[in-house]
């Protein structure tokens, strides 16, 4: 039968005795630290009876302790001292930054400063304002002073003594943690097993046994470390798979050991106990920021106790301080946005979608899940498995189909094995939902698939909405593609305080004028495109129009002009991207037109060519239309309309003069685009179109004459 | 259209495969007797570019071809279609 662990209070009482016993010069100062009482924590029991030269009790004078200590140290001596509690350590915070800390270095030469500053940090006990805070984030970043954190994976021994020798030092030492055991033989539990990364003091890596890789790294100190256990299995139950990093040494960050580990995971984040802000895992999160902005999918997470005192009531200390269910519940809702890991904080639309009741069995191998794929859709249809229940798939090859609200998407496979589907065609199925795993070895007997809750939808058609409710006689439920649209008019119209202007302006020369380069060309060239080029040839002048906004202050300025034109052939309304429209012939553009409108028909777009405009033009050129004041397709700050073609009896000197003119619409982000901007904008566009040279000019841009005028 | 919620239908089906004018005459609803290889979109303002590509999709549908972006950007004639199926080995 194996020996129980050490609680953390009795492993650091042990490696005190044992430095002490190896180094002849360490001494202990502290209030209240002699036996019998031993200290406040205990920490400290049957020290001073052992050692009682070198064990000194002091009067209640934080700095004093502290000054002392310096001074031993200076003369050759190693020193530990105890805070009875961390918030004292306030009053020897200018000890500790203008004393200890600088005279390592203020002598010429670098001057060995071994102390190490005890601090009990953290609530959970009860103990009020004044006795439950988490101060380690007032010490981060001072020259020369480290930072320690006792965990329940790393050897009191091994923190103390690495803390004296490369001190000073502050060891922050949970004072909920003191009463647990220490995790030993690298297990945690029957689902976690542990590994200390890195140079001393290391890092303890904490893993799921099964091996799955991270879905979710979250780093934490030591104090933090059983919650963050604990919100770990809550996590596996949603079936995300949680790794754990917690380092031995807070400060200076030893993060580069373990990069390697963060940037595989789709989301990082952080847990500390302290109040936000200024703290350890801001520094983290601005390391990870720097050096794995490429491989983060979502910015770090940071979680923190609540923003007030640590009360001393329990249920009310509850309430402020980072809990297991909260890191769970944030990280969990957190994944929900990111793509490619299952949640379920987004709701399960329909039963069968059930990537959170799969056999635990079931989790072994890699997960397959829906990642998102635009900004409008919360769930998508998946349509078809290309790789049948049971059979190999290669990494990389097309394995199923997903179909938003307006595309259909292959979804690869992650890696190579066989497939294990846990959702069936035809299911509507949130973003992040498990719907495979990919498992090392083939099924002993192929399982059919889930049965479909809803029939397969056709591929080459808008998949019918499952109806939660009966349809009944004076209800109906939109398609999928209206309600993407649904979500993104939605949005802009809670974002985007738009405005809007109109222009008239007269095309019977450049409907005659396209007419004839229909002819000339043979191929049907209208307004719509000329408009386009219009619109593009604008941005030089216009380049605010053609951005997105950053935050309140700030607007990325596009590079082109990729135009999201509306298309609607009634099989749904799409805004599919026309690129860099400034430096195409307008026959490409319309031959690219074409094939948006044949797309919509056939039901065929996929999510690249709907994402990406910088601009978005509205047409509406079917006769009759007025004016047509459209939504700006957030995060785009412009869109223009083009209404109907009418004749007009207009007077052309003095004469009145039947004239075809159609109505230019801007709908413009009041919070960037001004009226002035937008009725210039508006009457640049027109003169493009109705002055006979510049029409000429845009009709016959080459990429060379754009360059040229750009 | 309301016959046909969410999705476009043509105005009338047309008849199997051979049967062009018909298809054409039914998009733009005019007699067939109106309709002649001619007809598109410089002679007939019925031909705009809605009915264009529902004559487009009908055509695929009928004759069982998928058109290209350009070939259905120049098809903008009863003869022009024609020609397009020709090329295909198709009769009409």
């Amino acid at each position: 039968m194996r020996a129980l662990a050490p609680r953390v209070v009795e492993g650091l009482n042990g490696a005190l005795h044992r430095l002490f016993a190896e180094r002849p010069a360490l001494h202990l100062l502290g209030e209240d630290v002699l036996d019998p009482y031993g200290g406040a924590f205990k920490v400290t029991r049957g020290l001073s009876t052992a050692h009682p030269d070198r064990v000194l009790t002091t009067p209640l004078s934080e700095a004093g302790i502290t000054g002392v200590a310096a001074g031993l140290a200076l003369s050759g001596d190693q020193v530990v001292v105890e805070m009875m509690f961390g918030d004292f350590a306030a009053l020897a915070f200018d000890q500790l930054l203008n004393l200890v800390s600088k005279s390592v270095t203020m002598y010429g030469h670098r001057v060995p400063m071994p102390v190490v500053v005890r601090c009990p940090v953290g609530g959970g006990r009860g103990y009020g304002p004044t006795h439950s805070q988490s101060v380690q984030k007032h010490f981060v970043g001072i020259p020369n002073l480290s930072l320690y954190e006792t965990t329940p994976f790393h050897d009191p021994y091994l923190l103390l003594s690495h803390a004296l020798d490369h001190g000073p030092s502050v060891l922050f030492e949970d004072k909920v943690l003191y009463t647990r055991r220490s995790f030993t033989d690298g297990v945690v539990d029957e689902h976690l097993r542990y590994t200390v990364v890195g140079a001393a003091p290391g890092w303890a890596h904490v893993a799921p046994a099964d091996g799955s890789p991270a879905d979710v790294v979250l780093l934490c100190p030591g104090g933090v470390a059983h919650r963050a256990v604990e919100a770990a299995g809550l996590l596996r139950d949603r079936g995300i798979a949680v790794h754990l990093l917690v380092p031995g040494r807070l400060y200076p960050l030893d993060l580069d050991e373990v990069l390697p580990l963060i940037a595989g995971a789709r989301l990082v984040a952080v847990a500390e106990e302290s109040t936000e802000g200024g703290t350890w895992g801001a520094e983290v999160a601005a390391h990870v920021h720097r050096s794995c902005w490429q491989d983060l999918r979502a910015p770090v997470l940071m979680l923190s106790s609540a923003d007030s005192i640590v009360p001393t009531a329990p249920h009310l200390e509850a309430r402020v301080l980072l809990g297991a269910q909260r890191i769970a519940e944030e990280v969990a809702a957190a994944v929900g946005t990111v793509p490619g890991v299952v949640s379920d904080a987004v709701p399960d639309v329909v039963p069968g979608a059930v990537p959170d009741a799969a056999p635990e069995a079931e989790a072994v191998g890699v997960p397959v899940t829906a990642p998102k794929l635009n900004n409008n859709d919360e769930t998508y249809v998946l349509l078809e498995w290309l790789v049948a229940e049971g059979e190999r798939v290669a990494e990389g090859a097309p394995l199923v189909e997903l179909e938003t609200s307006k595309a259909v998407e292959e979804i690869a496979a992650p890696a190579s094995g066989y497939v294990r589907a846990s959702v069936a065609a035809g299911t509507e199925v949130p973003v992040g939902a498990v719907l495979a795993h990919l498992v090392p070895t083939a099924p002993a007997a192929t399982a059919a698939p889930p049965a479909a809750p809803v029939p397969p939808a056709a591929q080459t058609a808008p998949a019918p909405a499952p109806a939660p409710v009966a349809e009944r006689s004076r209800t109906r439920v939109l398609d999928r593609v209206q309600q993407g649209i649904a979500a993104v008019v939605t949005r802009a119209h809670r974002e985007v305080p738009a405005a809007f202007a109109a222009l008239e302006v007269g095309v019977d020369h450049a409907i005659e004028r396209l007419r004839a380069l229909s002819e000339e060309t043979g191929g049907e060239i209208g307004l719509a495109e000329a408009v386009v080029k219009a619109v593009a040839a604008a941005r030089p002048a216009f380049p605010t129009l053609f951005g997105t906004l950053v935050d309140e202050r700030t607007v990325a300025l596009a590079d082109t002009a990729d135009v999201a034109v509306t298309v609607d052939t009634g099989t749904g309304l799409y805004t599919p991207v026309l690129r860099d429209c400034a430096n195409r012939s307008v026959e490409e553009l319309a031959d690219d037109l074409m094939d948006f409108r044949l797309k919509a028909l056939r039901g065929e777009f996929t999510a690249r060519e709907l994402d990406g405009g910088t601009i978005g033009v509205s047409l509406n050129l079917e006769p009759g239309v007025l004016v047509v004041s459209p939504i700006v397709l957030w995060p785009q700050l412009c869109m223009v309309s083009v209404s109907g073609p009418i004749a007009r009896v207009l007077p052309v000197d003095g004469a009145p003069v039947v004239t075809t003119v159609v109505t230019l619409g801007l709908a413009h982000d009041h919070r960037v685009v001004n009226g002035r901007e937008a009725v210039a904008f508006l009457r640049a566009v027109a003169d493009s179109l109705c002055d006979p040279h510049q029409l000429d000019d845009l009709l016959r841009v080459t990429p060379a004459d754009h360059d040229h005028r750009d | 259209m309301d016959d046909c919620p969410g999705r476009w239908c043509p105005v009338g089906e047309p008849s199997p495969r051979g049967e062009l004018v018909e298809l054409v005459a039914a998009v733009l609803q005019v007699p067939v007797s109106d309709v002649g290889d001619d007809t598109g979109t410089a002679t007939s303002a019925q031909w705009t570019s809605l009915r264009h590509l529902q004559i487009v999709a009908g055509v695929e549908r009928t004759y069982g071809i998928r058109l290209t972006a350009g070939e259905a950007r120049t098809c903008r004639s009863v003869r022009a279609l024609r020609e397009v199926l020709a090329e295909k080995g198709l009769t009409s």
